[in-house]
């Protein structure tokens, strides 16, 4: 197949307020390298609970969506490991802790217990295989807690992943934590999709609970959220307004939202 | 559905009543080594010392609560000591900063080893004089009258009520009814009540009825407490593998008061962090 790259050259994506993070591993086709493997995208949801969620966020996104190597269940843990806390999260936490005391304003004990309480966070991420630079005809994604992906082909749902309907959705999704002490549960628990097929003209929908929980609903009444997302993502203000629109009516969380879509086109 | 979120917008208050009575000095039925004002003092310390962590991001603490922690003994008023001697209603970052002392506890790291961990103090265990528990109820709704007229829209605020049964000022049913009458317009103000008993052992959590309670005074206790919401009994259940049947009350006998905040949620129901809207994006390109 002959499918050279997404829709547009950067994927639609916005967020509505900062909790949620996307960081679109989005390089320009120019630069692909004839070696490179994977094109992937990724969203987190760092939790409001937890300390230091949004850099934990940006660290996960960071670190799997350039990570040009399989992903699977029996590496993901000790990816979490080296590639996460090694790698990346245990240097920025470290010229955080050093721009705070920088500032004059070092961590107290309050920021101490909950540095100790670990940063936690949800991630869904989306990986195309490369071939020559061009993707192959399969998808495949990963998700820990709630934030979710749907394929739409031919104006048809045809994928969601990795929940099933607006049921599934609860107040403790599952989060990967940046003490590895508690995620040993998650071993069992990460959502794999699989060589899932694609073809020229498929979208792709990565977003957070809020809004994933309205497409949901709006689906499981029968009608078509995607076609609703699709005119309100052509600029910021509208895709705001929208957004706020849906909190104010109350059809959904008031929640911060991130959204990225995703266009398969053809040469 | 549940109730509004907390905010920094919408902030709502938690209000303690602590027993400090003579009668706090004796021991717990459970555990021969610490008394009752012991218990209730690591208790309400170690709460603190949780929500403040909760409220604790990047940039600082956020005002999403504030405390009140309130003492009936010898007087009643406010049991805070340090620099918040006195203060009745205090906002969670002031209380982060404002400890009376912070000591150093060890507590295991979960590898079989142990760590240094600190341990701020706001509040000192007190076992002096009578219970009056109605003047507490009753100084506790002049607060929160004052609160609500501030809040009108803030989730319903938390009265969590630690004794050991007896009052000695009247009976309790009246201004606890008094105040669970206050509400915003999310909902009633939330009495719950903790009894820490001398009598027996065995822990209850949040019966539905009052025919199994072992004492008076649990019974007592029992009538003036909210029922759990749908939703608390629901996430407890799921996540914390209780048993929790509907229509039970906020009301728990001997049990550790940790693990009913834990299974109630409550003070993690707080909204994100931005409280303003935030709009980052890339252009889609066409």
């Amino acid at each position: 197949m002959n499918i050279l790259i997404f829709g547009y050259r950067k994927p639609v994506t916005w967020r509505v307020r900062a909790r949620m993070l996307f960081f679109p591993y989005n390089f320009p086709f120019e630069i692909i390298s004839h070696d490179q493997k994977y094109q992937r995208y990724a969203i987190a949801d760092g939790a409001s609970t937890a300390y230091l969620s949004g850099l934990w966020a940006t660290v996960l996104v960071d670190g799997f969506g350039s990570y040009d190597d399989e992903i699977t269940s029996a590496n993901f843990l000790d990816l979490i490991q080296t590639l996460i806390l090694n790698e990346n999260w245990t240097p920025r936490l470290a010229g955080y802790i050093k721009k705070r005391e920088d500032e004059g304003k070092p961590l107290s004990w309050y920021d101490e217990m909950a540095l100790q309480n670990g940063a936690a966070s949800t991630l869904l991420e989306i990986s195309f295989n490369l071939e020559e630079k061009k993707i192959n005809e399969n998808f495949s994604a990963l998700a820990i807690g709630d934030s979710c992906l749907f394929q739409v082909r031919s104006n048809d749902l045809i994928t969601k992943f990795p929940l099933n309907s607006s049921a599934d959705f609860d107040n403790s999704p599952l989060l990967i934590s940046s003490d590895p002490k508690r995620n040993g549960h998650l071993q069992e628990k990460i959502a794999f999709l699989e060589n899932q097929s694609i073809v020229i003209g498929d979208k792709f929908f990565l977003m957070t609970d809020a809004l994933a929980s309205w497409f949901f609903q709006e689906y499981e009444k029968g009608d078509k959220p995607w076609e609703i997302i699709g005119e309100r993502v052509m600029d910021k203000s509208s895709f705001t307004d929208w957004i706020e629109q849906l909190r104010e009516n109350k059809l959904m969380r008031n929640d911060d939202v991130t959204l990225m879509v995703l266009t398969i086109r053809g040469d | 559905m549940g109730y509004v979120e907390i905010s920094r917008r919408n902030p709502t208050c938690y209000i303690f009543l602590i027993d400090q009575s003579g009668s706090m000095a004796e021991k717990i039925a459970d555990d021969p080594d610490k008394s009752k004002a012991d218990k209730l003092k690591d208790f309400i310390n170690r709460f603190l010392t949780n929500l403040v962590v909760s409220c604790t991001k990047a940039e600082g603490v956020r005002d999403y609560f504030y405390v009140s922690v309130i003492g009936y003994g010898l007087n009643v008023g406010s049991a805070f000591i340090g620099p918040l001697a006195n203060k009745d209603l205090v906002p969670i970052s002031e209380i982060a900063d404002k400890p009376a002392r912070i000591e150093e506890r060890l507590k295991e790291d979960g590898a079989g080893g142990v760590i240094k961990t600190k341990f701020p103090i706001w509040f000192d265990a007190v076992a002096d004089g009578q219970t009056p528990m109605c003047q507490a109820l009753n100084k506790t709704k002049g607060i929160l009258e004052g609160w609500l007229a501030q809040h009108p829209n803030c989730h319903p605020p938390i009265v969590v009520n630690i004794t050991d049964g007896a009052a000695t000022d009247g009976n309790p049913l009246i201004p606890a009814e008094e105040l669970k009458n206050l509400k915003s317009s999310e909902g009633n103000v939330l009495l719950y009540n903790i009894h820490l008993s001398s009598g027996f052992a065995t822990a209850i959590r949040f019966p539905n009825s009052e025919a199994n309670l072992p004492e008076q005074y649990a019974q007592l206790l029992y009538s003036m407490s909210s029922p759990l919401t749908d939703d608390q009994i629901n996430y407890a259940n799921k996540t914390h593998e209780m048993n929790i049947e509907k229509n039970s009350r906020g009301f728990v006998y001997n049990a550790d008061p940790i693990s009913v905040f834990l299974a109630l949620d409550i003070g993690t129901k707080m909204a994100s962090p931005q409280d303003t809207p935030e709009i980052k994006g890339d252009t889609p390109e066409h």
